[in-house]
C-alpha cells in the first residue's frame, strides 16, 4: 500500500501532488469538516498549519519536524529539484538520527536488506529509499483518509484491483471518507505552502514554484497520459505494478463470519490511534474481499506486524498465519465481475438462512446497493407466542443471524401470511402503506414476505421453479415477465444450440437492435448473420445472447420450454415477445414467449413425457372415474371427465386405461354403438352436434367432433342421446379399400365352384361383399353361431371359428390358416400355405384381429362348394357360418336346387339377373339380347359408385320374370331384399329382410335364423349399399357385359356410325340401316342408303349394326369405349380389333366383344 | 394453387382381378385411390385426368397379389403460404374463423382478422362483424383469404389464413 510509485517516478509525484491540486478545487467546501476531522487528531501538527504566521522558517522548520516524526515528505517530489535534493539529504540526516521508533528502524532495516540485494547505483537507491520510507510514515501519521488512497493506488499496482471499488457500499463510504481527507490533508498543505512561499519576498521564487507545481500538475494529473507518453502497451504497465519481492506481503487473517468489513474499520481506527504512538501498525493496508468470506487480508512486511495489528481483535484469529505467495496475491486481489444481471421478475433462489432454498421472485434489484428486494413465501412459527418473545421472533426473519444453527434449526413451513392467525398469539400488524408489516417483515395483500436480501444471499443461476413451486406462486412459467432466467452460460450454449442455419433472427440488444437477419452459420457462440438491411451487405457476427428468433404468422414451431413444452402448431399472432400458437392437437391457443419456439416441421404427437398418455387416451381418474384426454403439458393433463368438467390432474395421477375395441352401448334407437362409429348427437347440452365415438365408458360416450373448437374437439355424451348416423359410417374409405383388397373374395373364383358356373360367381361374389361389410359387426357371425351349436350339440368355440390365426408355436410355427373348427382346448385349422388341414393346440394360436370378419367369409369357399348347389352357395354366403359349418343344411335341404338357386343369388345386392343356371350357361350372358337392364354406363369410368349401383335395381324384375320357379312369395320377398339394401334406409326394416329367408327354409336351423333379426343383423344388410359398388364381382362375371347397352339407352349413338331400324318399328324402314348424320337429343338423323334420303328417328328405335371383318368399327361400350379401329377378324363373340390409337397398348390390337362394336363409316 | 402434374401410383391388386377386366379395375382402383386424396408433397389430387401407362405388374413372391405401377395425370390443388384464395366459412367461433378452401380446412385466428371486426356471439348465426360498416362474416360466406402458412399431416393440409391485408375479407 504505501509503495505507491516506487517503481514509477511519475506515480509518486502524482501521488503528492495530487491532494494539492485538489485541495485548490475543493478547499473552501470541506475546510470546516477537515478542521473537525484532521485538526483535533494531532494538535501537535497544527503548526505547520496555523504557523503560517511564522514564515518560511517557520514552516522549514516544521517540515523538518514533520520529516523527523515521518509525517509529511510527500512535498519534497513538488517542490525544486533543488529542493528535492536538499530535503533528500536531509531525509539521510534524519535517518542517521536516533529515533525511538523501534518500528521504523524495523523498517529502515528491511530497506537496507532490499537495498543490498539492489543495484549499486546510488542515487536510485537513494531515491528508492526515501521514497519508501515517506509514504510509510506518512501512514502512520495520516489518517484512514490516505489509508484509503492507499488502497485506491493498490489499484493501479496491482492490476486487478480496479474493481474495488465494487465491493459493497462500504467501500463507498471509504471513498466518501477518502475525499474528505484528502481535502483536509490538501487543506492543511496548501494552506502551509502557500503560506511559506507567500511569506517570502521573492516573486521569481513564487513564481517558479507555481509553474513548477501546476504546470507539472496538468500534465500529471490524469493519469493515463502517463501511458500514453511513454508509448508502453497496457500490458507492461500493468506487469510492472505486480508485486514484487520487495513488496509486502499479504496475509490472510481468519476473521469471524461477517464481521470482515468492520473489523477492516476496526484495525483502521486501531491504525490512526496509534499511528502517532509509540506502538504504531507496521502494518500497510486491510483488504476485505467482497465474497470472501471469512478472511482479512492484511499487507505488511512481517507477521509479527500483523499479529500486533491483530491482537487484540476479537474477531481475528492471527495463528497459523501464512503468507499468500507473490503469485497468488494478484488472483486474490482480483475482483470478479458478477456478470449476470438479476432481472425484474425472474426466480431466485435464497442461499442461506431460514428461507435457504427457497423460491423467490425477483421485484427489485439494486445493484449498487447489492442487494435485491423479492417476494417469497414467509415461513412464519405461528405456535409461538408473541409479544414478550418478540425478539426471538425478529432473530428469524434474518437469515444471517440463523447462520449457525440453520442445521439443527427447525424452520417452519413456508405458508402465506395470515393475519388471523397471527393476532390470537399477540403479534402486532402494522399497516404500512400498501404493506402489512409483522415483526419486521413487510407482507403483501396476497400474504407474501417482501424482503431485501443482500445479493450474495441468492442464488439466480440456473433457477427452474418446480411447477408446485410455481403454483404457490399462483404464477405461470409463461408469465410475460416471469421468465426463468438463465444464467449466462448456459442461456448462450442452448441459444446457440438452438440457432440454426437459416433462422430467421432479429437483434435485441446493442447497436443494431431490431435489425432482422438470416443465421448464415454458428460457430460456437458467434452467430453469424446476414442483414436483411439494403445497407448491410455483408456477414455480421453476433453472439448468441444479442439475438432472438423472430417468427412470422403461420410459422410452424415447436415449444421448446415451458408450459407447453414440446407441442407444435402454428403462429397465429404475435404480440410483443409473446407469440400466439394454434396447437396442432388440442386447437386451441397457447401464448408462448418467442424465445421459447422453434421452427419445426413435424408435429407433435401429443404423447406426454413419460409416453404413457397420448392425446384422447381414456384414462383412470379414480376407481369409478375416467376421463379422456385433452391436453398433454409437460407435467399436468387436462382430463375431460364423465361429467363434461375439464380436470387438470398431475400425470402421476392418474393410470391409463386399457382400450376395450369390444365396448359397446345402445344409443336412443338401440342400435350398438361402438368406437369408431360416426353418431349424431340428438338431446342434451351437445345436441345437432355429429362425432365420432373415441371411447365409451358405461353409458358416457366420448365424442370427437372436429367442428368443435372447445376442449380439443372432444366432448362427453350419455350414449342415450345419440343415434347412429347410418350411412355415415360405410362411406368411410377404408371399407371401400378392403372390398377391394379383402382375400376373402379370393375363395369365390377358386377351383372348388367350377361346377358352379360363372354366374355363381357372381353371386356369391355380391354375397360376400354384403357380409364382408357387415362383418365389422361381430352380430352378424356370433348370434347366427350360437343356436347352431346347441342344435349340433357339440362343443364348440364358435367365436374362433372361421378367424384367421397364426401358429405360434409348434412345427408349424409361423403358419398362417383359417379356423375350420374348435373346441375347448384344440382348433382345426386350414392352412393358407399348404393344402392341409391340422388340429393345433387352442394355446398355440393367435388371432390375426384385422382380417376375422373376412375370414369368415372365405369360409364360404370351403369344398363344401364345389359339392353343393350354387345357390346353397349364395345363401351360405350370407350368413357364413350357416353354410360353411352346418353340412346338414346344405345336403338337407332339398329346396336349394339349382332351380332356385337364382332367388337367392338375386337377393343379394348385385343384380345379376345373368346369374340365373339359365343364363349360368356362360354363353347365353353374352346375348345382348339378354340384357334387360338399363346399365348403360356400367364401364364408364366414372369412379362414383353409385351410378353403377341405380341401374340394378330393374334386375330384379327381369330375373323375377325369368324364373319360373319363383313362388310369389319369394317374389315379393325378393322385393324387399332387393331394394332395402340400396335404398339407404339401412336399418328400416331390419326383421323383414330375414322373415321371407326363415320361411322358405324348413331346415333346423330356420329357427336359428330369427336370432340375426336382431340389430346385429342389419349390419348384413346396411353396409353393402356401399359395398356394393366395389365388389369387383360385376366387374368380374362377365356377365354383366351382356346388360351393358341396351337400344333404351342413348348414349352409344355417334355420328357416322352404321345402324339397323329395330324390327318393331312398322315403318319400311324396319331391317334397314343407315348411317347417322347428326344427332339432335332423343332424334337422331340417319342417311339411309338404301333409299337414299335422310330419315329423322327416334335413339330408341335403332341399333348398331354388328360389324364383320375388316369393317372399321366403333367402339360403344367397355374399355374402349369411343376408340374407333378396324375389326382384324371375329372370334366367336369378341372382335379382334386394331384400334387406331390407344397409348396402354402397345401393339394397339385388343378383344373388343362385338356387343362392344359398331359398325362405322 | 393447381398444378397439372404427373404422378405415379402403385396399385396392388388381388389376383381375383385377374381376367378380362384387369386394367380396368386397375383404373377403377386407381381413381379410388387417388382422387380426393392428400398428397403431401403436390396436395390434393382433385381429378385423374389421363393414365399415362400402367406398368408391368409385378407378383409379390409369396402372396399372389400384383402391384401395378401406374404413371397418370392428374389436376392437383396445393395450398402456399401467402396465396390469396377464395374460402367458404363453415364455422364462426371467438377464437376465429373455420373456412373450406375445396378439401382444404383453413383457420383465421382472431389475430389475423381486422381489428375493426367484432365477433358477435349474440347474432344468429354467430359472425364478426364491422362496426362502421355493414361487413359481416358468417358461415357460409364465401371471403377471401391470405394463406398466412400450412401444415400438412398424413391425410390433409392445415392452413392457416389471415385477413389483415388489402382487398381480403370481400
Amino acid at each position: 500500500m504505501c509503495k505507491e510509485g516506487v517503481f514509477n517516478g511519475k506515480l509518486t509525484s502524482t501521488f503528492s501532488e495530487t491532494p494539492d491540486y485538489i485541495a485548490l478545487e475543493i478547499l473552501q467546501d470541506r475546510f470546516l469538516l477537515i478542521d473537525d476531522l484532521f485538526m483535533p487528531k494531532n494538535p501537535a501538527k497544527r503548526l505547520g498549519c496555523v504557523a503560517a504566521q511564522d514564515g518560511e522558517d517557520a514552516i522549514k522548520r516544521h517540515r523538518i519536524d514533520e520529516r523527523e516524526e515521518g509525517e509529511e515528505d510527500d512535498d519534497s517530489n513538488g517542490e525544486t529539484p533543488v529542493a528535492e535534493v536538499s530535503k533528500r539529504k536531509r531525509t539521510e540526516n534524519n535517518d542517521d538520527e536516533p529515533t525511538n521508533e523501534t518500528e521504523e528502524e524495523d523498517e529502515e532495516d528491511d530497506d537496507d536488506e532490499d537495498d543490498e540485494d539492489e543495484e549499486e547505483d546510488e542515487d536510485e537507491e537513494e531515491e528508492e529509499r526515501n521514497v519508501q520510507k515517506g509514504p510509510k510514515r506518512k501512514r502512520k501519521k495520516i489518517s484512514g483518509k490516505q489509508f484509503i488512497i492507499s488502497e485506491a493506488d493498490v489499484d493501479k499496482e496491482e492490476e486487478d484491483e480496479e474493481d474495488l471499488a465494487e465491493e459493497g457500499f462500504e467501500d463507498l463510504f471509504l471513498h466518501e471518507q477518502n475525499e474528505i481527507d484528502d481535502s483536509a490533508r490538501d487543506l492543511y498543505r496548501t494552506t502551509r505552502t502557500t503560506t511559506s512561499l507567500f511569506g517570502t519576498d521573492d516573486v521569481e521564487k513564487i513564481e517558479k514554484y507555481i509553474t513548477d507545481k501546476y504546470g507539472n500538475k496538468n500534465r500529471i494529473r490524469d493519469d493515463d497520459d502517463i501511458d500514453e507518453d511513454e508509448n508502453v502497451p497496457d500490458e507492461i504497465t500493468q506487469q510492472s505494478l505486480l508485486p514484487d519481492v520487495k513488496s509486502p506481503n499479504l496475509w490472510p487473517v481468519k476473521c469471524r463470519i461477517g464481521e470482515e468489513k468492520l473489523t477492516a474499520l476496526l484495525l483502521m481506527r486501531k491504525f490512526l490511534a496509534l499511528e502517532s504512538s509509540d506502538n504504531a501498525l507496521q502494518i500497510k493496508s486491510v483488504v476485505v474481499k467482497e465474497g470472501d468470506r471469512g478472511y482479512v487480508y492484511v499487507e505488511a512486511f512481517k507477521s509479527n506486524h500483523v499479529k500486533q495489528a491483530c491482537d487484540d481483535i476479537k474477531s481475528l484469529h492471527t495463528t497459523n498465519l501464512q503468507m499468500v505467495p507473490i503469485r497468488g496475491m494478484p488472483d486474490i486481489l482480483r475482483v470478479l465481475k458478477i456478470s449476470y444481471g438479476i432481472k425484474v421478475g425472474s426466480w431466485i433462489r435464497i442461499k442461506r438462512g431460514m428461507y435457504r432454498d427457497d423460491l423467490a421472485k425477483v421485484k427489485e434489484c439494486d445493484m449498487a446497493q447489492n442487494n435485491v428486494t423479492v417476494k417469497l413465501i414467509p415461513r412464519i412459527d405461528y405456535t409461538k407466542k408473541r409479544g414478550l418473545l418478540k425478539e426471538t421472533g425478529d432473530e428469524r426473519t434474518n437469515p444471517n443471524m440463523k447462520k449457525k444453527n440453520r442445521f439443527s434449526f427447525k424452520r417452519s413451513a413456508a405458508k402465506l401470511f395470515d393475519e388471523d392467525a397471527v393476532k390470537p398469539l399477540g403479534g402486532e400488524v402494522k399497516r404500512f402503506g400498501e404493506y402489512r408489516v409483522f415483526e419486521g417483515g413487510k407482507y403483501n395483500e396476497k400474504g407474501f414476505l417482501i424482503k431485501t436480501f443482500p445479493l450474495l444471499a441468492v442464488q439466480a443461476d440456473g433457477i427452474t421453479p418446480t411447477i408446485s413451486e410455481l403454483e404457490k406462486f399462483e404464477e405461470s412459467i409463461d408469465g410475460p415477465d416471469s421468465n426463468v432466467i438463465v444464467s449466462k452460460n448456459k442461456s448462450s450454449m442452448s441459444d446457440s444450440q438452438s440457432f440454426a442455419p437459416g433462422d430467421a433472427v432479429e437483434v435485441s440488444e446493442g447497436e443494431l437492435i431490431n435489425l432482422q437477419g438470416t443465421v448464415i452459420g454458428v460457430d460456437g457462440d458467434q452467430i453469424r448473420i446476414l442483414p436483411k438491411h439494403e445497407a448491410l451487405k455483408d456477414e455480421i457476427p453476433f453472439k448468441a445472447n444479442e439475438l432472438r428468433k423472430y417468427f412470422s404468422v403461420g410459422n410452424h414451431v415447436k415449444v421448446l420450454r415451458g408450459r407447453f413444452e414440446g407441442d407444435t402448431g402454428m403462429i397465429v399472432g404475435i404480440e410483443g415477445l409473446k407469440a400466439i400458437v394454434l396447437s396442432d392437437g388440442t386447437k386451441d391457443e397457447m401464448p408462448v414467449r418467442c424465445s421459447d419456439l422453434q421452427i419445426c416441421k413435424e408435429t407433435s404427437s401429443g404423447v406426454d413425457s413419460t409416453g404413457q398418455f397420448q392425446l384422447r387416451d381414456l384414462v383412470n381418474l379414480s376407481p369409478d372415474k375416467v376421463g379422456i384426454v385433452i391436453r398433454v403439458e409437460k407435467e399436468r393433463l387436462h382430463v375431460l371427465n364423465m361429467d363434461a368438467k375439464v380436470q387438470i390432474v398431475p400425470i402421476q395421477s392418474v393410470t391409463k386405461r386399457r382400450f376395450n375395441k369390444n365396448a359397446m352401448a345402445l344409443d336412443s334407437l338401440n342400435n350398438n354403438l361402438n368406437v369408431g362409429d360416426i353418431v349424431n348427437v340428438i338431446d342434451g347440452p351437445n345436441a345437432n352436434r355429429q362425432g365420432q365415438i373415441k371411447h365409451i365408458f358405461r353409458h358416457f360416450i366420448f365424442i370427437f367432433c372436429r367442428t368443435l373448437t372447445e376442449n380439443g374437439g372432444l366432448f362427453v355424451c350419455k350414449a342415450k342421446n345419440l343415434s347412429l348416423a347410418g350411412g355415415a359410417k360405410v362411406s368411410t374409405f377404408p371399407i371401400m379399400a378392403s372390398g377391394y383388397m379383402s382375400p376373402r373374395i379370393a375363395s369365390s373364383p377358386s377351383p372348388h365352384n367350377g361346377s358352379a358356373g360363372t354366374s355363381v360367381h357372381g353371386a356369391i361374389g355380391s354375397t360376400h361383399s354384403t357380409n364382408g361389410g357387415g362383418s365389422s359387426g361381430l352380430g352378424n357371425r356370433t348370434p347366427a353361431g350360437k343356436p347352431f351349436n346347441s342344435t349340433v350339440n357339440v362343443r364348440r368355440d364358435t367365436q374362433l371359428i372361421g378367424k384367421t390365426v397364426r401358429i405360434k408355436q409348434g412345427p408349424y410355427k409361423g403358419y398362417v390358416g383359417i379356423v375350420k373348427d374348435a373346441t375347448e382346448s384344440t382348433c382345426k385349422i386350414e392352412l393358407h400355405a399348404k393344402c392341409q388341414t391340422i388340429t393345433v393346440d387352442k394355446n398355440r394360436i393367435i388371432v390375426l384381429a384385422p382380417d376375422s370378419g373376412d375370414a369368415s367369409s372365405s369360409q364360404t369357399a370351403t369344398p363344401l362348394h364345389g359339392s353343393q348347389t350354387p345357390g346353397y352357395n349364395a345363401f351360405g354366403a350370407q350368413t357364413p357360418l350357416y353354410g360353411s359349418r352346418t353340412p346338414m343344411v346344405g345336403s338337407g335341404t332339398p329346396h336349394y336346387d339349382g332351380s332356385r338357386t337364382p332367388h337367392y343369388g338375386n337377393m343379394t345386392p348385385r343384380h345379376e339377373g345373368s346369374m340365373t343356371p339359365a343364363g349360368g350357361g356362360g354363353a347365353s350372358a353374352w346375348d345382348p339380347s339378354y340384357g334387360a337392364t338399363p346399365r348403360v354406363d356400367y364401364d364408364d369410368d366414372e369412379p362414383s359408385p353409385y351410378q353403377n349401383l341405380n341401374p340394378t335395381t330393374p334386375s330384379y324384375s327381369h330375373i323375377d320374370s325369368n324364373i319360373p320357379s319363383t313362388s310369389a312369395a319369394s317374389a315379393s320377398s325378393l322385393n324387399q331384399n332387393t331394394f332395402s339394401p340400396y335404398s339407404q334406409h339401412t336399418t328400416a326394416s331390419p326383421g323383414i329382410d330375414y322373415q321371407p329367408y326363415s320361411s322358405h327354409i324348413p331346415t333346423p336351423g330356420s329357427d336359428s335364423y330369427r336370432a340375426p333379426d336382431q340389430s346385429p343383423a342389419n349390419y348384413v344388410y346396411s353396409p353393402s349399399v356401399n359395398m356394393t359398388p366395389v365388389t369387383p364381382s360385376a366387374q368380374y362375371t362377365p356377365m354383366p357385359t351382356g346388360v351393358d347397352y341396351d337400344s333404351s339407352s342413348n348414349d352409344w349413338h355417334t355420328e357416322g356410325l352404321v345402324v339397323r331400324f329395330k324390327d318393331q318399328s312398322d315403318d319400311i324402314m324396319a331391317g334397314s340401316t343407315g348411317v347417322i348424320q347428326s344427332i339432335n337429343g332423343n332424334i337422331c338423323t340417319i342417311h339411309v342408303e338404301k333409299f337414299d334420303k335422310k330419315v329423322a328417328i327416334q335413339l330408341d328405335r335403332i341399333e348398331p349394326v354388328v360389324p364383320k371383318p375388316n369393317d372399321k368399327v366403333y367402339v360403344i361400350g367397355g374399355d374402349y369405349k369411343g376408340a374407333s379401329g378396324d375389326l382384324l377378324s371375329v372370334d366367336y363373340q369378341d372382335g379382334v380389333v386394331k384400334l387406331h390409337e390407344n397409348s396402354s397398348l402397345d401393339d394397339n390390337i385388343t378383344m373388343i366383344n362385338l356387343r362392344y362394336l359398331s359398325k362405322c363409316v | 394453387m393447381f398444378f397439372h402434374v404427373s404422378l405415379e401410383h402403385e396399385i396392388l391388386l388381388h389376383p381375383r382381378y385377374f381376367g378380362p377386366q384387369l386394367l380396368k379395375t386397375v383404373r377403377h382402383m386407381l381413381f379410388n385411390e387417388v382422387e380426393g386424396k392428400c398428397i403431401g408433397k403436390y396436395g390434393y389430387v382433385i381429378a385423374v385426368t389421363s393414365l399415362d401407362s400402367i406398368g408391368v405388374g409385378m407378383i409379390q413372391p409369396g402372396r399372389g397379389y400384383v402391384t401395378f405401377p401406374v404413371k397418370y395425370r392428374a389436376i392437383v390443388f396445393r395450398p402456399f403460404k401467402h396465396e390469396v384464395v377464395e374460402a367458404i366459412v363453415t364455422q364462426v367461433t371467438k377464437v376465429g374463423i373455420f373456412c373450406k378452401i375445396g378439401p382444404l380446412t383453413c383457420f383465421i385466428s382472431r389475430h389475423s382478422i381486422p381489428r375493426d371486426m367484432e365477433f358477435d356471439p349474440n347474432a344468429n348465426p354467430p359472425c364478426y362483424k364491422k362496426k362502421d360498416d355493414d361487413t359481416v362474416i358468417q358461415p357460409d360466406d364465401g371471403i377471401r383469404v391470405k394463406i398466412a402458412g400450412n401444415r400438412v399431416d398424413a391425410q390433409e393440409f392445415f392452413a392457416v389464413g389471415t385477413l389483415m391485408d388489402d382487398y381480403l375479407v370481400s
